[in-house]
């Protein structure tokens, strides 16, 4: 009933939360409505349903949702950040530190939570029309209420300025992706076969909750604006760090199992990059540059690197599409969390920071922005790749250009954003990251100039492998193509080359005020004390 | 001619940039040269392509990298517990890094 009344003045981020996770229950519902139907008749269960009207409803909740996220974008401004308070009294902008127990959900949201929004909306939009017009693996009632429930789950976290909020939309966004991988489990031999993928993900959620007690315990409150003003590195603190940070690590370097279906993927990939945001969350908004962490810029830097030369291993002489893409992924993965280690390193003092820190943090929000775009367009095309023909997969042919002209091109366009090749947009983020890691040691700068120039020989070795060369004799008999992922990569590559073509745009616009909102604690605590938006 | 081209962030000298395109072209179009007269007009040796029908052999780099994928890391990948042993490691070389007193503080 409360509920009922608070509606009519539901904030929009609210609004934009909510769509996702209602349309995710909505076929869900359906779906266990059908299956204890069946269940009741002691018949096989045929979960059918109109594909047209699931169609539809699919594309205009994801429609619905771009639009929200693109208003609650445009409404945030340059930086700042707005709460959102349900309490007894209604949906208000204050939260008030006297009365926590009346307070039933708190939504804080800055230009950052909001940037990524958006842009996972429009990845996501780009995924389901993918997902529509697959014909292989057509779209089903599961199959949309798990894209919807990650999505809810994301845009959650996306949303949260609180660490128990964090930690249900992490699980709603796991159970989203679970589903995804292997749809729902019926038999006892599929979880026996998943106990291990189970026991894994459960570990990573049990020890992120660990971690927000541990806080809790200490400081009576699991607002990271809060927190972030009273923490202090104690035992208990650096025991909450690692239980906080290593799981969601975990979750962004390995964030999908082998999928060959290329929306399936996409939807991986926006976890991965929601799990490093939680990441960015908690080592820049509630750590910062405390004492005493001075170790974790360089254990970060030495993980970059590791992932660095295990992707370019992975890559050489790597011929299924798939894997392939994964390893290019682990390669900007790599890059990002050098230029993690690099601008936490960047934030202990002023002149660190003038010098280097604040350009690693850009290249660093740059990256992570271009992952999502670059991951889906990788992702659709290796997924091409992976058609059957009548002798195999598609990528087994040579002269592949013919066939499938706009994957080819999308292709080359990735690799060359991800090794950062001028002028592409990926550039512009690998240009700062080379200028602050020289600061660090300039043997760092060489080591990635050369990784970088590794990849992208290997990338175009295997672009030219499968897309030039003699056609075999069957060649004209081959009737695959990419029509069902030219729309997608066609919007992806707009994307690409608009921000390579206008790289002010791209860093003013989505870079700065994202670096500037992660960064400025101020206008956190600003904004719960005085209540309502602050700059 | 436009010799510089504006985007905003950047500013691109563009008859610098065709210079070091030109001379990137120029040096690749030497080695390969050289190396096509040392093979006898083939940029991969005979011995390299011994045996092999359609596919060219890996070179160095590659060998080394498949043998240090094959042998060593995809027998890791493999185990079903891998994950957990990711998970494990990853917050081992947290601990290390946030309760050690030795190096940098």
């Amino acid at each position: 009933m409360f509920l009922f009344r608070s509606l009519p003045v539901i904030p929009l981020p609210v609004l934009s939360l909510l769509l996702p996770l209602a349309a995710a229950f909505l076929p869900l519902g359906f779906y266990i409505y059908k299956r204890i139907k069946c269940w009741h008749k002691y018949e096989e269960c045929v979960c059918e349903i109109n594909l047209r009207f699931l169609k539809i409803f699919f594309l205009a909740v994801l429609t619905a949702n771009l639009f929200l996220t693109w208003s609650v974008w445009t409404s945030m401004g340059k930086g700042g950040t707005e709460l959102f308070v349900l309490s007894s009294g209604g949906w208000s902008q204050t939260l008030s530190p006297d009365s926590p127990i009346l307070i039933k959900a708190v939504l804080q949201v800055d230009v950052f939570g909001a940037m990524s929004a958006f842009l996972m909306g429009c990845i996501a939009f780009i995924a389901g029309l993918a997902a529509m017009a697959d014909k292989n693996d057509t779209i089903s009632l599961s199959k949309v209420s798990f894209f919807l429930t990650t999505l809810a789950g994301i845009q959650g976290i996306f949303y949260s300025g609180d660490l128990f909020s964090l930690f249900i939309f992490i699980l709603i966004s796991q159970i989203g992706a679970s589903g995804l991988f292997h749809g729902i489990l019926t038999k006892k031999e599929e979880v026996k076969e998943l106990l291990w993928y189970y026991l894994s993900r459960s570990t990573a959620l049990f020890m992120f909750l660990a971690g927000v007690m541990l806080l809790y315990y200490s400081y009576k409150t699991a607002n990271i604006a809060v927190l972030s003003t009273m923490i202090k590195l104690g035992t208990n603190e650096k025991f909450a760090y690692a239980f906080l940070v290593v799981p969601l690590f975990f979750m962004f370097v390995k964030s999908s199992s082998y999928v060959t279906d290329g929306s399936r993927r996409v939807f991986f990939a926006i976890r991965a990059q929601a799990a490093l945001f939680v990441v960015f969350r908690i080592v820049f908004s509630l750590y910062g540059p405390i004492q005493g962490l001075g170790k974790i810029p360089n254990l970060f830097i030495m993980l970059g690197l590791i992932l660095l030369v295990v992707s370019l291993i992975l890559t050489a002489n790597e011929k299924d599409p798939v894997k392939f893409a994964e390893a290019a992924e682990l390669f900007m993965k790599g890059f990002l969390v050098i230029s993690m280690g690099i601008s936490i390193s960047g934030t202990y003092a002023a002149q660190a920071a003038a010098e280097y820190g604040f350009g690693a943090i850009e290249s660093m929000v740059a990256l992570w922005i271009l992952f999502l775009p670059v991951s889906a367009t990788l992702s659709f095309v290796c997924c091409t790749l992976k058609q059957k023909t009548a002798d195999g997969e598609l990528w087994q042919q040579q002269g592949l250009f013919r066939k499938i002209p706009i994957s080819g091109v999308a292709f080359f366009f990735a690799v060359c954003v991800i090794a950062g090749l001028p002028p592409f947009v990926g550039f512009p983020s690998k240009q700062f990251l080379y200028r602050s890691s020289s600061y660090i040691t300039p043997l760092l700068t060489i080591f990635l100039l050369i990784a970088s120039m590794l990849m992208l020989l290997i990338s175009i070795r295997y672009i030219s492998k499968v897309m030039f060369g003699k056609p075999s004799d069957n060649f004209e008999n081959i009737r695959n193509n990419d029509v069902q992922v030219i729309v997608p990569l066609i919007i992806l590559f707009a994307f690409l080359f608009y921000s390579t073509a206008t790289p002010s745009l791209f860093i003013n616009s989505m870079v700065s005020p994202s670096v500037y909102s992660l960064l400025n604690k101020g206008h956190l605590v600003n904004a719960i004390h005085q209540g309502g938006a602050s700059e | 001619m436009i010799s510089t081209l504006e985007t905003g962030y950047f500013i691109w000298n563009l008859s610098a940039w065709l210079k070091i395109f030109l001379l990137s072209a120029g040096v690749f179009c030497l080695l390969t040269f050289i190396i096509k007269k040392n093979t006898g007009g083939s940029l991969v040796s005979k011995k390299m392509m011994r045996g092999c029908e359609r596919d060219i052999d890996e070179g160095f780099f590659g060998q080394t990298a498949s043998s240090l994928r094959s042998r060593i890391m995809q027998p890791w990948f493999d185990f079903p517990f891998s994950h957990i042993l990711c998970i494990v490691l990853l917050f081992l070389f947290f601990a290390v890094a946030l309760f050690s007193k030795s190096g940098v503080e």
